[in-house]
């Protein structure tokens, strides 16, 4: 996608609804920009803001350097018909400053929506969970990577010592799929591996212009509104105006307008940074197998 | 013999890393540390460290206070960060745990590739 400012997209992709619970309802509540400040977040950096008359500028370097979030994302993940939607943004959102962090895709680590952090965050599998809950967890005890990895099938299990399925949902090619596993029945030492794969710091994103910044500095935005959450990944422009370039865990690139991200502000967060490990070749250190 | 011998040898083992691309200087590590409240990652160096990547230079963008699963300081990226100090955002060039070159503030793919001694081309 090569001219970000001259886009064209099918009006069924914009603003979408999905009509069945995909797993953020009823968190209105619990995520908002008051509590995701009492969870610690930090503040919008003032030296990311850019004014909107430079945004078109910044979108070209992006396309020319290859800078957006997007460039950074390894995959997709499906999770039809499940209610992991916050937890499947989260992954992309980390696996992004992941990648960003290092330059390069060559040392990717996928993580699962369900070891990273669904399992923990609702016990009774159906019913979704918070934006702010999810976060905590993976800031507190990490991301679980997944069975599958860059290098193919089950290549993450054979050398990380605790893996999960990445989904109870469909999955893809790149996203393996299996039973649930009750948190309770976590291997009491599965923290040696997730405590590698952190998000240290994450921005608490106040209004819809800082949305578009972040994406502008090449860090994606997850956020939850209508019911769903969703990672977005790049800035466009469609007859003129602005729209976000999400990847919908279903398997397809949808688009907000600027009044549906104006909605999920609220609920909305880039991480600013992730843990590293001492070798890139070893990612979790000394604890894997 | 030729008393010239060794120098042709160099000369020649240099023109055919230029012409495969590949690195002769000795670095090979390279960290573009910032704090975020200073600002982010120029796109140009952030493209940069990706093709150094591709040259087999390990090339990061770092945020200060970085810390492994342990919580400490990662031990490849601790030449950096004590080289860095709080002089941010800073570019950071090593060969092993020598420090070759530092380089205030960059924003061009130029001024990381003078740094590192390689030729990174601009994209088209």
């Amino acid at each position: 996608m090569p001219d970000s400012l001259n886009i064209t997209f099918d009006d069924k992709l914009l603003d979408y609804v999905h009509k069945v619970d995909t797993g953020y309802t009823g968190f209105e509540k619990e995520d908002t920009t008051e509590n995701f400040a009492a969870a610690g977040f930090v503040d919008f950096p003032d030296q990311y803001w850019i004014e909107p008359k430079d945004w078109e500028d910044k979108a070209r370097e992006n396309d020319k350097y290859g800078t957006w979030p997007e460039d950074y994302s390894n995959r997709f993940t499906n999770q039809s018909p499940t209610h992991e939607c916050t937890c499947h943004c989260l992954v992309q959102c980390c696996e992004i400053a992941w990648n960003k962090q290092r330059q390069s895709k060559v040392d990717a680590v996928w993580f699962s929506a369900l070891g990273g952090t669904y399992e923990e965050a609702n016990p009774r599998i159906r019913g979704g969970a918070s934006v702010r809950g999810v976060l905590k967890i993976a800031m507190r005890r990490g991301m679980v990577p997944e069975h599958d990895g860059p290098a193919g099938k089950g290549t993450q299990a054979a050398k990380f010592k605790f893996t999960r399925a990445g989904t109870m949902g469909k999955g893809n090619a790149t996203q393996s799929k299996g039973e649930w596993l009750a948190f309770t029945k976590y291997p009491s030492d599965y923290e040696n591996t997730s405590r590698h794969f952190r998000p240290i710091e994450v921005i608490n994103i106040a209004s819809w212009e800082q949305h578009f910044c972040l994406l502008l500095h090449g860090i994606a935005v997850g956020n939850g509104r209508s019911g769903h959450s969703i990672p977005h990944v790049r800035a466009v422009k469609r007859d003129g105006k602005w729209y976000s370039r999400y990847k919908d865990s279903y398997d397809v690139f949808r688009y907000d307008s600027i009044s549906a991200v104006r909605s999920g502000v609220n609920a909305a967060y880039g991480i600013a940074s992730f843990t590293r490990p001492d070798d890139w070749s070893k990612p979790a250190g000394s604890d894997m197998k | 013999m030729n008393r010239n011998h060794p120098i042709l040898i160099v000369l020649a083992l240099l023109a055919y890393a230029a012409m495969s691309g590949g690195v002769t200087t000795g670095v090979d590590r390279c960290t573009y540390v910032f704090e975020k409240d200073f600002g982010g990652v120029p796109a140009p160096v952030s493209y940069a460290l990706r093709k150094l990547n591709e040259q087999g230079i390990i090339a990061t963008e770092l945020e200060v206070q970085p810390e492994n699963g342990l919580g400490e300081i990662p031990v490849q990226d601790r030449v950096a960060v004590e080289a860095a100090g709080s002089d941010l955002p800073i570019l950071i060039v090593q060969s092993g745990d020598t420090v070759t070159a530092k380089v205030k503030a960059p924003t061009t793919v130029a001024q990381v590739a003078e740094a590192v001694g390689v030729a990174i081309e601009e994209p088209k």
